[in-house]
């Protein structure tokens, strides 16, 4: 989902413009020393794709489709940062021929979706990747880390959101984006599996080393994988659990200061005049806050075990003598 | 006026930073500033008269991304509410009218200004040049792949006589889309570096 | 009768092996000369290796996306070393390719002509000049200022043609330049490319073409060159056209 104008207060706007303006900088001068001159075409060519390819509707329910995001997917193709460059280059032409998402929130969006989407999710599946090996390694990892890169701009949407905002609100705004975006993250996931599988199966040279591990250049400072990926998960588990830490203040408000968009306690109480019509905040079609945490949770272990259940049914296809390199011209 | 709309003849630097500029002096405006936001909608009205976009358009558009905007300006209607001692609907519609003053805005923009004029713009406003690059390559096979695409589901429904496409074969459908695309890739490459590419994009004018 | 190359023949392959990505032969030990001024056809079944074959002509395989097995020179273009040299080579050799949606992508035709002028370094004003003059050889000058996917097929590749004129090469590579073309569109193209000078490799399976364009052929099949001589004498052996997937073409059938 993009962010449109305006509902990004000013602060977290100018933010995260900044930040995704130093991360684009930083991916262009880390992909430019790749390919050589075929490194635009390439970015180009993938971005098309990922753009193309949203237009594909997988049907999710009656009346309800949804499609590939494909920041996970362009990172497996062509490596964290060219796949970022490739996310910004899709979310400019959708920004500006397409007005999805708004331009004053351009840069939210390519932090939610380039840098934690596609170098996010890269630092999930490069660990996956290496610890299984072979063709199970990058569909399973690839699966993973769409899963989760999904969760994660999620709850990066949700913090750019409600920066600035109640502590009320910014677990409302938690729990729905994680409600509704563990639905996107499950579609994610398998769609990014089927197409993965598929190119492993017919055409594995399209993927990055994906017919040489040992061309397989390393491009995150060693340092960066697993930061990332604890930061991730911890951020999964904080997105599903928060409904509950909710209910015991002192963790949350650790949580909250750590992010530095929770009021300062001592902070004057400006805000703090009650509304006539503060009491209910939400429309009562918006469903009571509780069962929205219930069913965030619920969606977050469901998403989690139906995705890790798929990976796992997906990739017996490939045997586990792939794991050994060399293998690859059995298999194919 | 003239008949084509005068906005289209602007620089389209111009139109990019007036665009932009518009949608930022929407989105630093205080919550409930009224009048500003209608002087600022009556001024946003005057060029999409003079640019000739057609308001069912607009309002096609707009209407696409309502619910989607809806649901987040109810979301976070609770942080303006709170900044701006609105009461919670009306900072909510505050969120939705401020909005699409900036959707009309950079839609206006968009219709009157050709794509490659506006990357043109972009790039002579200090756009990275590989950025740029990969912009003008993907504006270039995005018609390619749209083709392919149509092509490939024709052929996938003269097949599955009006069943509905299952997710599996959706999926192969994208795989298949992206080997044609990097083929595609190679081949329209090689052409470019058989006519002396090396990276740099050059053209006739600017 | 292989034509005695002269001492630096414009195109001389040396032992030239290339494999897929996938690991797959595509070329095997390609030996093969062509002398300056010369018109030659490349002939054989669909994935023979004729289109990768063109493609080193201009050293753009050896070295590409991910497989780094590079093989020893085994390719000359006027003596030059295609794996070392692949900007000087790029500037003599002309490569035409079969689809003209690969090769156009500019939003006016003028501007895809320059293309090539424009790399190889030439001042914008001289670039539309030549640009200008190329189009109206190929009788396309009234078309420099429409978007190129708004013309026929025909045009399209004509344009293409325009193109790579415009690059003054001295070897012409074409593939396929007659495929696909309506009756009309073809018999332009073929007196287009007669009237052109340059040394000419033409792969092809319009075998009534080279019969008319090219006095020699190379027929290559799963990327051997498997015969080399007169075009009239291997087109006209049956025996050798059928082992192949070819057929002898008609006017030869019924000239007789």
């Amino acid at each position: 989902m993009h962010i449109p104008d305006v509902l990004l207060g000013g602060g977290a706007a100018a933010a995260t413009a900044a930040l995704g303006a130093a991360g684009l900088g930083w991916a262009l001068r880390r992909v430019d020393e790749r390919h050589g001159p075929r490194t635009t075409s390439l970015m180009g060519m993938t971005a098309a794709f990922v753009f193309a390819a949203q237009m594909v509707n997988f049907p999710v329910g009656p009346g309800v489709s949804g499609h590939l995001l494909g920041g996970v997917l362009a990172a497996v193709l062509l490596g964290p940062w060219a796949g970022a460059v490739v996310i910004a280059a899709v979310l400019i032409v959708q920004c500006f021929l397409f007005q999805d998402g708004g331009v004053t929130a351009l840069g939210a969006n390519f932090v939610n979706m380039g840098l934690v989407g596609s170098v996010g999710g890269y630092a999930i599946y490069g660990p996956i990747r290496r610890a299984l090996g072979g063709r199970r390694g990058i569909l399973i990892g690839s699966m993973v880390a769409a899963w989760f890169s999904v969760l994660l701009a999620a709850g990066a949407f949700s913090i750019e959101l409600g920066a600035g905002g109640r502590r009320e609100d910014f677990f409302r705004i938690l729990s729905w984006m994680a409600l509704v975006h563990a639905g996107i993250g499950v579609g994610e996931a398998l769609i990014t599996g089927l197409v993965v599988r598929f190119v492993l199966l017919t055409r594995p040279e399209l993927i990055e080393g994906g017919t040489n591990e040992d061309e397989l250049p390393r491009r995150m400072p060693g340092w960066l994988s697993p930061a990332v990926a604890g930061l991730g998960i911890a951020l999964a588990v904080a997105a599903f659990a928060s409904p509950f830490a909710a209910e015991s203040p002192d963790g949350l408000e650790y949580v909250g200061s750590m992010f530095g968009f929770l009021p300062d306690e001592e902070a004057p109480p400006l805000v703090r005049s009650p509304m006539p019509d503060y009491q209910a905040p939400v429309p009562a079609g918006f469903g009571g806050i509780d069962q929205v945490k219930a069913a965030t949770a619920a969606a977050g272990v469901v998403g989690t075990l139906v995705v890790f259940g798929f990976a796992w049914a997906m990739a017996r296809v490939f045997s586990a003598g792939d794991a050994k390199r060399g293998a690859w011209a059995d298999a194919a | 006026m003239p008949p084509d709309g005068p906005p289209r003849r602007v620089d389209a630097r111009v139109k990019l930073i007036a665009a932009v500029g518009f949608v930022v002096a929407v989105v630093v405006a205080p919550p409930g500033s009224w009048r500003y936001l209608a002087g600022l909608g009556i001024a946003l009205a005057a060029v999409v008269v003079a640019s000739k976009t057609p308001p069912i358009k607009l309002l096609a558009r707009w209407l696409a991304f309502a619910p989607a905007l809806g649901f987040l300006a109810v979301l976070t209607a609770g942080r303006v509410a709170e900044s701006s001692a609105l009461p919670w609907r009306i900072a909510a519609l505050d969120l939705v009218a401020r909005n699409s003053l900036a959707f009309v805005a950079m839609m206006t923009m968009a219709h009157a200004t050709p794509w490659t004029d506006l990357l043109a713009a972009m790039r002579r406003l200090g756009m990275p040049a590989a950025l740029a690059s990969t912009l003008a390559f993907m504006y270039r096979y995005l018609f390619v792949l749209r083709d392919e695409l149509g092509r490939m589901t024709t052929a996938r429904r003269a097949r599955t006589f009006g069943r509905g496409p299952g997710f599996g074969s959706l999926a192969s459908l994208i795989g298949a889309l992206l080997g044609r695309a990097l083929d595609r890739e190679e081949r329209v490459f090689a052409a470019m570096t058989a006519r002396g590419w090396d990276g740099t994009l050059r053209t006739l004018d600017d | 009768m292989a034509t005695d190359p002269s001492p630096a023949p414009a195109v001389r392959l040396a032992g030239l092996t290339y494999d897929y990505p996938d690991g797959r032969r595509a070329l095997d030990g390609v030996d093969l000369a062509i002398a300056a001024g010369e018109s030659a056809a490349l002939v054989g079944p669909n994935g023979a290796g004729k289109s990768t074959l063109l493609l080193h002509l201009n050293g753009l395989l050896p070295g590409r996306r991910g497989i780094g097995r590079r093989p020893a020179p085994s390719v000359w273009i006027d003596g030059l070393d295609a794996s070392r040299e692949g900007a000087a080579v790029r500037r003599k050799v002309g490569l035409l390719f079969q689809d003209p949606d690969d090769q156009l992508f500019s939003t006016t035709v003028l501007e895809d002509v320059a293309f090539g002028p424009l790399n190889l370094g030439m001042a914008k004003g001289e670039a539309r000049r030549l640009a200008m003059e190329c189009l109206d050889r190929v009788g396309l000058a009234e078309a420099a200022d429409r978007p190129p996917h708004h013309l026929s097929f025909g045009e399209r590749k004509r344009v293409c043609l325009a193109g790579v004129l415009a690059c003054e090469p001295s070897v012409l590579v074409l593939d396929e330049p007659t495929a696909n073309l309506d009756p009309r569109g073809r018999r332009r193209f073929i007196e287009l490319i007669r009237s052109l000078t340059a040394t000419k490799l033409i792969a092809t399976h319009d075998l009534e073409m080279v019969l008319e364009v090219c006095p020699r052929t190379v027929l290559l099949d799963a990327g051997k060159v498997v015969a080399d001589g007169p075009s009239r004498a291997i087109l006209d052996d049956a025996v050798l056209m059928e082992a192949h997937g070819l057929e002898r073409p008609l006017s030869l059938l019924i000239g007789r």
